[in-house]
C-alpha cells in the first residue's frame, strides 16, 4: 500500500454521514470527538502507511492486513455500511457514563505535558511513522466511542464485559478505560469478526492512576478471511498495577500492539499473550515497554502455538529513559511449532539508558518434546492424546496466569469455540 | 539367572508365591543404544504379587532394562523375547503396554508444564476405560487414593512434576501408580535422591498400595541401596553388572551385599563371563548417560 492509495481511501470517506456510537461521552466531547476526527482526516492523508522497509513492518506485511482498504467493494459512504462496529458494555453500572473527555484531560496523577492538550487521545509515544499512520487511520474510521471510568476508591468485584462485534467488512471502535486513584476493576473485551473477508481494528487505551489496579483481558477467535489489528496502551501511574491478556486465536492475519508506558514511579505491568494459528495464520505481536519513571516493573510473556503452515511474530521492545532507575524488565518469547512448516520469529529488543536497572530477555522455538511424550504414553496415553495434552499444557499455563478470574473464563470459553479444551 | 535361569525358591516367602502364575518371563533379552551392546543377555521371570529387587553398580544395564521394558523408542532390542501376560511385550507400543498393566516409575520424572497433576490422571486413567470417568467420580478416587498415601488435597491441582523437589516428584510417581493400578510395576531408583523421611513416606505409599488391593501388583524395584529393601521387602533379589544378571538369590543377598559390597560377587560375574570376547569397549560412557535418560 502506498501513499497514493491511503489518499484514494481518504476520498471517499464522508465524515458528515457517518452515524457514531457514542457511550459515555456528553455532547461536547461528542464535538470535540468530531472535531478530533476531522483533523485526522488532514493527517491520514499525510502520513505513509507502514511499508515491509520499516523496521517494525519487515515480518508482517501491512497488505496482509489493511489490503481491503484499496478493495473498490468497500463503500464507506453507504447508509447502510455506516454502523461499522457494534460496541456493547455490560458490568456496574457506575462505572458507565460517568466520565467526560474533561476528566481525560485533567487527570491528576498522569499530568499532560502541556496545559489543555488531550493527552491520552494526542499521545503519540511510542509511535513510530508507520504507526502514527494507522493511529490516524483507527481515529478517522472510530465508529464507536466508548469511555469506562472507575470512580476513585471503588474497588468492583464484577467485571466490565466488552463486546466489539463487527458489522461491515472494516470497522474500527476506540474504548477508553480509566481506573482512578486506588480504584480497582477487571475488563474483559470480546471481539467478533464480521462473516467473510474483514478487517477490524480496535484500539484501547487504559489509563490506571495512582495505587490502581486493573486487569484486561482481550479475546478473540475467528476464521476464514478475516483480519485483525488491535492496540492496547496502558499508561501505568504511581504505585498502580495492570495487567494485560491478548488472546487471539485463528484469525487469518492479526496484529495485537501492546505498549506500557510506566509514566510514575512505582507502576507494574504484566502483558501476556496467548496466540493459536493453524492453516496459514499470520499472527504478529508487537510491544513496547517504555519505563520513563524509576522504581517500575513490567514483565511480558508471549506464547504462540502454530501449527500447518501457520507463522507467529514477536517484535518486542524494553525501553528505559535515563532517569529510570531502578527499572525491572523482562521479556519472555516461547514459541510451540506443531508442523514442519510452521515458523516463529522472535525479536526481543532493549534500548537501556539508564544504569541502576535489571533487564533481560529470552526467546524459546520448540517442537513438542519427545521425552515428554514418551512420559505420557509410558501411563496410557495415546501419542495424539500425549500432543493433545501437551498443547493444552503449554496453553493452560499461560490461561492460568491471567489474574482477572472472568477473564481465565473468557479465555477458556473462547477456546472451546476452536475446539480445544484445557481439561481432559 | 544371569546366562541361567531364575531359581525356582529361595525362602518360605518365594515358596508360597511360585504357585502365582507367570506375569512377565523376559528371555536371554539384550538391547543397544546406538551401536553400544547394554544389555547382554537378561532372563528373569516374575509371578503375579512377587517383588523382585534388582541391584548393581552404576552403569550396570538396570534404568536399560526398566527403559527397555517401558518400550523406550531410543533402545534397539538385538535379542530374547519378552512376554507379558502372555503377550509379546516388545512388539506392543509404550501407551498399549501401560494400558495393559505395565507401571514405570521413573527415576527422573518429566516435568509437564501446564498440565494439573488431576489433568494428567484423568487422561491416564480414561486412556485404558471403555468409557470416560465422570469427573465426580474421578475427585473421589482420586481423594480415595491421596489419603491413602497421605497427600496434601492441592497436590493434585499443581502442574505435573513442575517445580517439584525430588520427594514430591517420587509421590507423584507413587500416586501415579495408586490410580492407574498396574499389575506390574517398575521402580526405578525410586529412592535416589530421597532423604530418610522421603525415603519412608514413599516406601510406604508403595507398600500401602501392595496391600489396599487383592491383586496385589508385582515389583520390579531398581535400587543401588540396601535401605529401600529395609522397607519394600523383596522376595528376591538380583545382581546385574555390564548387562547381565550374575547373581540371583533372597533378601539375604542384599544382607550379603550390604556387608561385602559389590566387588565379590563381580568377581563371580567376570569368570561366568570369561571367555566370551568384549565388542564394546568404550561404551560405559554411552551405557551411563543411556542408564540416566
Amino acid at each position: 500500500m502506498n501513499k497514493s492509495s491511503t489518499a484514494n481511501l481518504v476520498k471517499r470517506w464522508e465524515l458528515p454521514k457517518r452515524e457514531v456510537c457514542y457511550q459515555g461521552l456528553s455532547q461536547d466531547d461528542i464535538s470535540q470527538w468530531i472535531n478530533f476526527q476531522k483533523a485526522t482526516l488532514q493527517m491520514v492523508s499525510d502520513s505513509p502507511l507502514p511499508n515491509e522497509r520499516m523496521e517494525w513492518w519487515k515480518y508482517t506485511s501491512p497488505r496482509m492486513l489493511f489490503g481491503i482498504l484499496e478493495n473498490d467493494s468497500v463503500n464507506y459512504s453507504n447508509e447502510k455500511q455506516l454502523k461499522d462496529v457494534e460496541v456493547s458494555v455490560s458490568g456496574p453500572t457506575i462505572g458507565v457514563a460517568d466520565a467526560t473527555f474533561q476528566n481525560v484531560k485533567t487527570f491528576d496523577s498522569i499530568e499532560s505535558k502541556k496545559e489543555g492538550q488531550f493527552d491520552l487521545l494526542h499521545d503519540m509515544a511510542p509511535l513510530d511513522q508507520g504507526a502514527r499512520s494507522i493511529f490516524f487511520l483507527q481515529q478517522l474510521f472510530s465508529s464507536a466511542v466508548t469511555l469506562i471510568r472507575v470512580p476513585s476508591g471503588t474497588k468492583f468485584k464484577e467485571p466490565f464485559f466488552i463486546n466489539a462485534k463487527a458489522k461491515s467488512a472494516v470497522g474500527s471502535y476506540l474504548t477508553i478505560i480509566i481506573v482512578e486513584r486506588g480504584a480497582s476493576a477487571e475488563f474483559v473485551e470480546e471481539v467478533e469478526s464480521f462473516a467473510g473477508s474483514s478487517l477490524l481494528m480496535g484500539r484501547t487505551e487504559i489509563l490506571v492512576d495512582s495505587e490502581g489496579l486493573c486487569s484486561y483481558t482481550l479475546s478473540g477467535a475467528t476464521k476464514g478471511e478475516h483480519s485483525l489489528f488491535h492496540r492496547i496502551r496502558g499508561h501505568v501511574g504511581r504505585a498502580s498495577s495492570l495487567d494485560v491478556t491478548s488472546a487471539i486465536f485463528g484469525a487469518k492475519a492479526a496484529r495485537i500492539e501492546v505498549d506500557c508506558l510506566m509514566k510514575k514511579d512505582g507502576g507494574q505491568a504484566k502483558i501476556r499473550s496467548l496466540a493459536i494459528g493453524s492453516d496459514k495464520t499470520h499472527f504478529d505481536l508487537h510491544t513496547n515497554q517504555i519505563h520513563i519513571a524509576p522504581n517500575c516493573k513490567s514483565e511480558l510473556s508471549a506464547n504462540a502455538v502454530m501449527s500447518d503452515r501457520a507463522r507467529s511474530v514477536y517484535y518486542g521492545l524494553i525501553e528505559v529513559a535515563e532517569n529510570a532507575h531502578g527499572t525491572d524488565a523482562y521479556q519472555s518469547s516461547k514459541n510451540l511449532l506443531l508442523s514442519e512448516d510452521a515458523r516463529a520469529d522472535s525479536v526481543p529488543n532493549l534500548k537501556i539508558l539508564a544504569n541502576e536497572v535489571k533487564c533481560s530477555h529470552g526467546a524459546t522455538v520448540a517442537q513438542l518434546n519427545d521425552d515428554e511424550l514418551f512420559y505420557m504414553q509410558s501411563r496410557g496415553m495415546s501419542r495424539k492424546m500425549a500432543e493433545n495434552l501437551l498443547v493444552s499444557g503449554f496453553i493452560g499455563k499461560t490461561v492460568a496466569e491471567i489474574p482477572g478470574k472472568f477473564g481465565r473464563d473468557k479465555v477458556q470459553s473462547t477456546l472451546s469455540t476452536t475446539g480445544m479444551s484445557l481439561e481432559a | 539367572m544371569g546366562s541361567g535361569k531364575a531359581s525356582p525358591s529361595f525362602d518360605a516367602v518365594s515358596e508360597r508365591r511360585i504357585q502365582g502364575k507367570v506375569l512377565l518371563n523376559i528371555q536371554d533379552l539384550s538391547a543397544q543404544i546406538g551401536e553400544c551392546p547394554i544389555l547382554k543377555g537378561i532372563s528373569l521371570t516374575v509371578r503375579e504379587g512377587e517383588v523382585h529387587a534388582i541391584m548393581g553398580p552404576n552403569g550396570s544395564g538396570k534404568s536399560t532394562l526398566s527403559k527397555v521394558l517401558a518400550g523406550h523408542p531410543s533402545y534397539e532390542i538385538t535379542g530374547g523375547t519378552v512376554e507379558f501376560k502372555g503377550k509379546n511385550l516388545l512388539s506392543m507400543a509404550p501407551d498399549e503396554r501401560s494400558r495393559d498393566g505395565l507401571f514405570l516409575a521413573f527415576q527422573y520424572p518429566q516435568e509437564i508444564s501446564g498440565v494439573t497433576i488431576s489433568n494428567f490422571l484423568r487422561t491416564a486413567l480414561n486412556a485404558r476405560r471403555q468409557e470416560p470417568i465422570s469427573a465426580v467420580d474421578f475427585r473421589k478416587l482420586l481423594q480415595l487414593k491421596m489419603d491413602l498415601l497421605g497427600m496434601d488435597k492441592g497436590f493434585a491441582s499443581r502442574f505435573v512434576n513442575d517445580g517439584f523437589s525430588g520427594g514430591e516428584k517420587k509421590r507423584n510417581e507413587v500416586l501415579q501408580l495408586a490410580v492407574l493400578e498396574p499389575s506390574l510395576a517398575v521402580l526405578d531408583e525410586t529412592d535416589s535422591g530421597l532423604d530418610i523421611d522421603a525415603l519412608r513416606i514413599v516406601s510406604s505409599g508403595v507398600n500401602a498400595i501392595r496391600e489396599e488391593r487383592c491383586g496385589a501388583p508385582a515389583v520390579i524395584l531398581i535400587t543401588h541401596y540396601n535401605r529401600i529393601l529395609d522397607y519394600i521387602k523383596p522376595d528376591f533379589v538380583h545382581v546385574l553388572s555390564d548387562g547381565r544378571i550374575i547373581s540371583s538369590g533372597g533378601p539375604s543377598l542384599a544382607r550379603e551385599l550390604e556387608e561385602k559390597g559389590y566387588d565379590w560377587i563381580l568377581q563371580k560375574g567376570d569368570q561366568q563371563k570369561s571367555g566370551q570376547q568384549e565388542s564394546d569397549q568404550g561404551c560405559s560412557f554411552i551405557s551411563a548417560k543411556a542408564s540416566s535418560l
